[in-house]
């Protein structure tokens, strides 16, 4: 990768030009853009610049380090599936489970499996009307559970595999556009928009002997295909805007996820791997302002006695501005045992500066303190654009297709 | 294989209700077609937010060997890749047609939606 050296006055420059052009960057026009979150990222990716790598890689950072995972069992494991089995009945659900197993009884490679028990559960149905209900509500913690499995195994013959387990749920959410009549409204507006003018063409009457052939499957699927393309394409749009007017609305995440070490795959020779829990909360502050906290407890149990260590990280952070532009202040930390000596087992770092949407998912940030340091480093291109923090862009602002 | 529903009593109307049963924003549409002819003829269409509650209902005078075509869609764009389950059901006179309850399962696309279109053959 060619690196810039740019001295701390070219760097301000750049910082400042780059702001300036992020602001130029119409917001209505991406709001008019029906398919913006593939186009923005297809732009980003098309750009072939080192200073474009150095963006990812951050926002990349940055998204797995400050968010409830939305797989926990994936984040344990510190992979990211291929293929998730997202079964929708107790039947399916059963299916993944067996998929997970091979012929000799050993946890399947790179299995992963995500399922939510009010989906698969035979009575454990939410219906909207259920889920919308205020106050404290059952069904709404059933509604936002999802439980995660997955397995994977470390570089190395003799690694073992590692069997994850997961749970993550939404306590509250104050942003939940499901739970808003008006947002409900417009959906249910928005997807009728997208219905068929007619049912397909030739099908046979009732009682024929003629039942499903391919012509009338294809003809189905292009039904389907294209329903689903409309629906996407204005539903994208219409939470993009909820979200962007709720950008500090509250909220409270939690997950947990553990393991277990199967030595040679198999589950008789299993030993308990770590622990691992997440939380993370929004409180809004006024129509302008957004308290994020964040928390990262990790047990590990390593291979052996002295490699056992618990690491807890936390952050805290303030928004002030819009969803487009604010300014901010953080303060991350993490207290860490089992530390070699002359390691420090406890260490904080701050930092403040302003950003800017330039795109969407994309931010600029200028700033001072930690998150800024790094990029002062003369090798370094000093612009660091960064995602807000996972739990004020959501992935279904971006969902990752 | 299509569904095959009834049998049905011609003197009495058919109701059929549609309801999301797992948090998902529904629309659909209904159309029927009567025995002997090619044209289909839309009875119904609705959606979440039109006003109609959660359960959404259309009635239709019909009789056996005419047909029901549906589409139904279902949207939650806060759960992408999530599992759904709408339920179609046929009644008469406040009694379940048999086989008339029909579920409709699957898993939303990235952006939280999928579409169902199916016809039924009543009997």
């Amino acid at each position: 990768m060619a690196r810039s050296r740019l001295t701390p006055g070219v760097r301000a420059a750049l910082i400042c030009w780059a702001m300036l052009v992020a602001a130029t960057v119409p917001l209505a026009a991406q709001d008019a853009d029906t398919t913006q979150v593939d186009d923005d990222t297809t732009t980003i990716d098309d750009a072939e610049s080192d200073s474009a790598d150095l963006v990812r890689r951050a926002a990349a950072s940055v998204i797995s380090s400050y968010s409830v995972p939305d797989m926990p069992a994936a984040a344990f494991l510190g992979t990211t599936p291929a293929t998730i089995a997202r079964p929708a009945t107790a039947r399916d659900f059963l299916i993944g489970l067996a998929s997970g197993v091979d012929e000799h009884g050993q946890a399947r490679q790179g299995f992963a499996l995500e399922a939510s028990p009010s989906a698969i559960v035979p009575g454990f149905g939410v219906s909207l009307e259920q889920y919308r209900e205020p106050g404290v509500n059952p069904r709404y913690l059933l509604a936002n559970l999802l439980i995660s499995l997955g397995a994977a195994r470390a570089a190395g013959d003799t690694a073992p595999t590692v069997l994850a387990y997961g749970v993550r749920v939404t306590l509250f959410d104050r942003g939940d556009p499901m739970r808003d009549p008006a947002f409900l409204e417009a959906l249910g507006d928005s997807i009728a928009r997208c219905r068929p003018r007619a049912p397909i063409p030739g099908i046979p009457r009732a009682g024929s002997s003629t039942g499903m052939n391919a012509l009338l499957r294809d003809l189905l699927a292009e039904h389907h295909d294209r329903a689903v393309r409309c629906m996407d394409s204005h539903t994208r749009k219409l939470a993009r805007r909820y979200a962007r007017a709720h950008w500090n609305a509250s909220s409270l995440y939690v997950a947990y996820a553990g393991g277990e070490q199967l030595r040679r795959g198999s589950f008789a020779r299993r030993r308990h791997a770590g622990d691992r829990a997440w939380a993370t909360s929004a409180l809004r502050v006024g129509g302008i302002g957004q308290t994020l906290l964040y928390a990262d407890w990790t047990h590990d149990r390593g291979d052996a006695a002295p490699d056992v260590f618990d690491a807890f990280s936390y952050g805290a952070r303030f928004n002030v501005g819009s969803e487009s532009v604010n300014g901010f202040a953080e303060l991350l930390g993490q207290a860490r045992s089992g530390t070699p000596a002359g390691v420090p087992g406890r260490a904080t770092a701050w930092s403040a500066g302003l950003e800017l949407r330039a795109a969407e998912s994309l931010w600029i940030s200028a700033g001072l303190g930690e998150r800024f340091r790094r990029t002062a480093a003369p090798e370094v291109v000093a612009v660091l654009a960064s995602v807000r923090w996972g739990i004020a862009l959501r992935s279904w602002l971006s969902p990752a297709e | 294989m299509t569904p095959r529903v009834g049998p049905i009593d011609p003197t009495a109307p058919v109701r059929i209700e549609v309801a999301s049963q797992s948090g998902h924003a529904v629309a659909f549409v209904l159309w029927h077609r009567l025995p002997g002819t090619d044209e289909w003829k839309k009875f119904s269409e609705g959606r979440t937010g039109d006003g109609q509650g959660e359960t959404h209902q259309a009635t239709l005078e019909t009789q056996p060997h005419a047909q029901i075509y549906y589409w139904v869609a279902v949207s939650n764009p806060a759960r992408p890749h999530a599992a759904y389950h709408a339920r179609l059901t046929l009644t008469q006179r406040e009694t379940p047609v048999p086989h008339g309850s029909i579920d409709l399962r699957g898993t939303t696309d990235a952006a939280g939606n999928d579409s169902v279109e199916q016809w039924l053959d009543l009997v």
